[in-house]
C-alpha cells in the first residue's frame, strides 16, 4: 500500500473534476443514484479502515451507519436542529458507539471478535427495533432534506472527499503503518512496544466517526431512517463492496461501493432478481477475484499489492 | 551489577514444570548464550522474561527494575527485546518498512496520524540495513526474500530497537550448517562493533562454543552448569546429557 | 402464576426443541469442518418451503405431514451437499472472511430462489389431527400445545439418533477422530472429504427438519432464514461454537429465555438474547461447553 504517485494523483483529479460537472449533463435520477453512492463510498473505505488496514473482520458495521442514521434523523426532524450540526452529531455519537463496542471487542481474537461485532450489530438492531421514540419497526419518517438534489449532491461530494482526504492521511501517518504492522503479525507486534488492543480500538473509533457520517447523510437522502440500516445486511453489503473493489487499496472499497450501487439500481430496472445476481458476484468475486478489482488491477505490476498475508491461504 | 536478574523463577503448565526455579543473572556487554536440549523449557523461559508469559512464582529484574508482571509492549520500551525462532516478520510489508516499523514506535509515534509516514526515519533505517547487509534488498516484500535474509532481517529488528540487551531465540533455526556459522560470526560482529548485551538460546553446540564468552546449560527446566566454553567442553555431565539425547 | 409460568416453560421448551435442531446441526458442522454455517438459516427455510411443498402434493393421499418431515429433511440434506461440495470445498483453506462471504452469497441466491418458488406470503404446514390442539394438566391450569409436545419429542429423538451415529457406528468415530485431529485422520487413511461432506449434509438435513417442523408451528415466509440463523449463532455462542452439549444446553436457555421474558419484558425479547451473546463472548468466548484454545 504505497502512498500516492503523481499519475494517481492526476487521476483523482480528473475524476473529482467530473463530479462536480456531472450534474449539468445527466438526469437527476442520476445525480441521485450518485449521491447514494457516494454515500456508501465513505461507508465503505471507513469501514476498510478496520476490514483492510487492521486486518479485522466486522461484522456489525451497520450499527455506527445506522446509529448516526438516526440520531441525524431524530435531531432532524423531533428537534429541528441545522443539517451541519445534525451531522457533527451523528459522528460524535457513533464514535461513542464505536468506542463502547470496540473496547469489548478488541479484547478478541479474530473468529470471536468477528463474532462479538456481529451481537453487538444485532443488539443494537433489536433495541431500535422496539424503541418507540424512534419509530420501532417502522423508523422515522418525514426527514427533511437539503434544497435541490444538486445542492445535496454537492454537500455530500464536499463531505465524503475531505472525510476520504482525511482518512488517506490517517492511513498513511505513523499510526496507519503501526496498524497495519498489527495486521501484518500476530506475535511480533508487542515485542516491539505496539499495544495491539489499543492501535485496534483507535482504528475501530475512526472508523465509526466515518461511518456514523455516512449515516447521516443516508437517512437526509431517503427521507427516513428504518431499523433495516442496523441489520447485518447492511453490514454484509458494504463488506462485499470492500470486497469487489479490493481491500488492500484505500479506495478500492469506494470503486467497489459505487459499482455495486450503480448495478444494483440498473439491475432492479429490469428484474426482480437483484439478490441473485448480487450472490453470483459474490461468489464468482471469492472464488476468482479476492483481492478485488481495484486491488487485481494495480497487481498487474511488480506484485506489490499482492493478497497480503492476512488473506491469503491459511495452513 | 547485572542487568537482567531472573530470581528463582517458575513456571507450571498443568502438571509439568517447564521452567523449575531458575535463578540466573546476565551481565551488561556480554555474549552469553543459554543451551538447551529439546523442550527444557527455553522458549517459555524467554517468554517469561519478555511478558509473554507470567512466571507462576519468582521475580525477574531489569535494570534493577521489577518487570515480572508488566505486558510485553511496556517491557520493550525498558529496553529489553527478543528475537523469534519461528520468524515473525511483517510479510507484506518490505524490507525497509519492516525496520522502519520499529523507529516509529521507538519514537512512540504509534498514534501520530497526521504526519506522512513513507520517509519518516530513513536514514536510520538504512544505517540498520547496512549492518544487516540488506539495504539492497530494501523495497523487497518480506515474503518474496530467502530464509537467510529473514533471519537476518529478525536480527534487524533487534537491532533497530537500539535495547540495552537483546535476547536470541535460536538465531539460526532452520539454517543449513555453513549459514549457521555465518550468522554466529554475524552476530558476533555486530557485539564487537555495537558493544551490546546479547542472550541467545542455541541447540547447536558448535556455533554456541564459536562465540559464546559464557555459556549457562539448561536441561529440564533448571540451570545446571555455568562457565566458559572449554570448561563447559570438559563438563562431564553436559556430555552426559547432550550426547545421550542425541543418541536417542 | 405458577401454572402459567410452568406452561411458558413447556412452551419455551417446545420452542427449544425447533432451535435444538438447528443449533446442533451448526456446532457439529463448525467443530467438525470449522466453518461458520452462515446458510444454515437458509437451509432450514428450505427445508420448510419443501416439506410444505409435499404436504400439499401429498394432501388427497394422506401421510402428508409425516413424509413432509423426511422429504424436508432429505432435500434439505440435498442442498447441503450441494453446496458443499461445489463451494465450501474451495474455502476450507481460505480465510474466515471469505468463507463468511461466499456463503453470505449463498444465502442471498438461495433467498431469491425461494422467492421465486414460494413467493413472499406465509406459507404453513397443514398438521394432522392428532397433533392439533392441546392438552391440559394440573386441573386446567397449565395449558400446553399437543404440537409442542411434538416438537419436543422430535428433538429428542433427533439428538438421540445422532448420538448413536456418532458414538456406535465406525462413521462416528471417523467423524469424531476428524473433530479432534484432522491431519491426523487423513493419514489413517479416512476419506476426509466424504465424511466433511456426510457431516454437512447431516447439519443441513436436521436444520431442514427443524423447518418443517416450525412450517407446522406457524408460518414460512422470507426473511426466516437470516433471521433463525442469527439466532442459531448466538445459541451455539452460548453453548460454545463446536459443542453438542453446549448447543442443547444453549437451545435450552434460549427457548426458555425467549418464553419466560415474553411474560417479563416482551419489548426486549430478542435484544436480551443478543446480550447475553454479547456477555458470553466477552467474559467466556468459548461458551459453557465450548473448548478454551478455539
Amino acid at each position: 500500500m504505497s502512498g500516492m504517485t503523481g499519475k494517481t494523483g492526476f487521476i483523482l483529479v480528473v475524476i473529482l473534476a467530473a463530479l462536480c460537472l456531472l450534474p449539468w449533463g445527466v438526469s437527476p435520477m442520476i445525480i441521485l443514484v450518485l449521491t447514494e453512492a457516494l454515500i456508501w463510498v465513505l461507508f465503505a473505505v471507513a469501514t476498510n479502515i478496520v476490514l483492510g488496514y487492521g486486518g479485522r473482520i466486522t461484522f456489525g458495521h451497520a450499527a455506527f451507519f445506522g446509529t448516526g442514521g438516526y440520531v441525524c434523523a431524530v435531531l432532524l426532524k423531533k428537534f429541528g436542529v441545522g443539517l451541519p450540526v445534525a451531522i457533527i452529531c451523528s459522528a460524535v455519537v457513533s464514535t461513542a458507539m464505536g468506542l463502547i463496542i470496540g473496547w469489548f471487542c478488541v479484547r478478541l481474537t479474530h473468529v470471536y471478535f468477528a463474532m462479538l461485532t456481529m451481537a453487538f450489530g444485532q443488539l443494537v438492531w433489536a433495541v431500535v427495533y422496539r424503541w418507540r421514540y424512534v419509530g420501532a419497526d417502522t423508523g422515522i419518517i418525514g426527514v427533511p432534506g437539503l434544497g435541490s438534489p444538486v445542492e445535496f449532491y454537492f454537500l455530500v461530494l464536499i463531505l465524503v472527499s475531505l472525510s476520504i482526504l482525511v482518512i488517506y492521511l490517517v492511513v498513511h501517518s505513523p499510526f496507519g503503518k503501526v496498524l497495519v504492522g498489527t495486521r501484518e503479525s500476530e506475535v511480533r507486534p508487542p515485542f516491539i512496544g505496539i499495544n495491539v488492543r489499543r492501535q485496534q480500538l483507535v482504528a475501530f473509533v475512526i472508523s465509526a466517526f466515518f461511518s456514523g457520517i455516512s449515516g447521516g447523510l443516508f437517512v437526509v437522502l431517503n427521507g427516513i431512517a428504518y431499523p433495516d440500516i442496523l441489520t447485518w445486511v447492511y453490514s454484509g453489503q458494504v463488506l462485499v463492496m470492500c470486497l469487489l473493489g479490493g481491500m488492500t487499496v484505500l479506495l478500492g472499497p469506494a470503486a467497489g461501493a459505487v459499482i455495486l450501487i450503480f448495478l444494483q439500481h440498473w439491475i432492479t430496472g429490469y428484474t426482480q432478481n437483484w439478490p441473485l445476481v448480487m450472490g453470483f458476484i459474490i461468489v464468482l468475486l471469492v472464488l476468482f477475484l479476492p483481492n478485488g478489482i481495484l486491488g487485481s488491477l494495480l497487481d498487474l505490476g511488480p506484485g506489490r499489492f499482492q493478497l497480503p498475508a492476512w488473506l491469503r491461504w491459511q495452513k | 551489577m547485572a542487568l537482567l536478574e531472573i530470581q528463582d523463577v517458575t513456571k507450571a503448565f498443568g502438571g509439568v514444570q517447564a521452567v523449575d526455579h531458575v535463578t540466573l543473572s546476565f551481565e551488561e556487554r556480554g555474549l552469553t548464550s543459554v543451551i538447551v536440549p529439546n523442550g527444557a523449557g527455553k522458549t517459555t523461559l524467554f517468554n517469561l522474561i519478555t511478558g509473554h508469559l507470567t512466571p507462576s512464582d519468582g521475580r525477574i529484574l531489569f535494570a534493577g527494575e521489577d518487570i515480572t508482571r508488566l505486558p510485553s509492549f511496556e517491557i520493550w520500551y525498558k529496553g529489553l527485546c527478543r528475537s523469534f525462532q519461528i520468524t515473525s516478520l511483517f510479510p507484506s510489508l518490505t524490507v525497509f518498512e519492516n525496520i522502519q516499523l520499529v523507529h516509529l514506535t521507538r519514537h512512540r509515534k504509534q498514534f501520530n496520524l497526521f504526519q506522512r509516514a513513507t520517509h519518516l526515519y530513513k536514514e536510520e533505517t538504512f544505517e540498520i540495513l547496512e549492518a544487516i547487509e540488506l539495504s539492497d534488498k530494501a523495497s523487497m516484500t518480506v515474503s518474496s526474500l530467502p530464509y537467510g535474509d529473514q533471519r537476518k532481517l529478525e536480527i534487524g529488528i533487534v537491532l533497530a530497537s537500539n535495547a540495552k540487551m537483546m535476547l536470541l531465540d535460536e538465531p539460526t533455526a532452520g539454517m543449513a550448517r555453513a549459514e549457521r556459522l555465518a550468522m554466529a560470526s554475524f552476530i558476533e560482529r555486530l557485539f564487537q562493533e555495537r558493544g551490546l548485551s546479547i542472550v541467545f538460546i542455541e541447540h547447536d553446540m558448535d556455533v554456541v562454543m564459536s562465540i559464546s564468552q559464557k555459556i549457562r546449560v539448561m536441561h529440564q527446566g533448571r540451570i545446571i552448569v555455568e562457565g566458559t566454553p572449554e570448561e563447559i567442553q570438559r563438563n562431564d555431565e553436559v556430555k552426559r546429557i547432550y550426547l545421550g539425547e542425541q543418541i536417542i | 402464576m405458577v401454572d402459567l409460568i410452568t406452561t411458558q416453560i413447556i412452551t419455551g421448551i417446545g420452542a427449544a426443541g425447533i432451535l435444538l435442531l438447528m443449533a446442533v446441526g451448526l456446532s457439529l458442522v463448525f467443530g467438525v469442518l470449522h466453518i461458520l454455517d452462515f446458510v444454515h438459516g437458509s437451509i432450514f427455510l428450505f427445508g420448510g418451503y419443501v416439506g410444505y411443498t409435499f404436504s400439499l402434493l401429498l394432501a388427497p393421499v394422506g401421510g402428508g405431514f409425516w413424509l413432509s418431515l423426511v422429504a424436508g429433511g432429505l432435500v434439505a440434506a440435498a442442498l447441503g451437499t450441494l453446496i458443499e461440495v461445489l463451494l465450501l470445498r474451495r474455502v476450507y483453506e481460505r480465510q474466515l472472511l471469505f468463507q463468511f462471504l461466499i456463503l453470505f452469497g449463498v444465502v442471498y441466491i438461495v433467498a431469491d430462489m425461494m422467492k421465486i418458488t414460494w413467493g413472499t406470503g406465509y406459507l404453513s404446514i397443514a398438521r394432522p389431527e392428532f397433533l392439533s390442539g392441546s392438552m391440559s394438566y394440573a386441573g386446567g391450569g397449565v395449558v400446553v400445545a399437543k404440537y409442542n409436545l411434538f416438537v419436543i419429542v422430535l428433538g429428542a429423538v433427533t439428538i438421540a439418533m445422532l448420538w448413536l451415529i456418532m458414538n456406535r457406528t465406525r462413521f462416528g468415530l471417523h467423524v469424531r477422530a476428524l473433530h479432534q485431529q484432522k491431519e491426523m485422520a487423513a493419514l489413517l487413511g479416512m476419506n476426509t472429504p466424504l465424511l466433511r461432506t456426510s457431516v454437512f449434509a447431516i447439519g443441513s438435513g436436521m436444520a431442514g427438519l427443524a423447518g418443517v417442523a416450525i412450517g407446522g408451528l406457524g408460518s414460512l415466509s422470507p426473511g426466516m432464514d437470516v433471521e433463525a440463523v442469527i439466532l442459531a449463532f448466538s445459541i451455539v455462542t452460548i453453548g460454545g461454537l463446536g459443542s453438542v452439549k453446549g448447543a442443547i444446553v444453549g437451545a435450552l436457555i434460549v427457548g426458555l429465555v425467549q418464553c419466560l421474558g415474553l411474560l417479563v419484558l416482551p419489548q426486549l425479547n430478542i435484544a436480551f438474547i443478543y446480550l447475553v451473546m454479547a456477555i458470553v463472548l466477552v467474559i467466556r468466548p468459548w461458551g459453557l461447553f465450548g473448548r478454551a484454545t478455539a
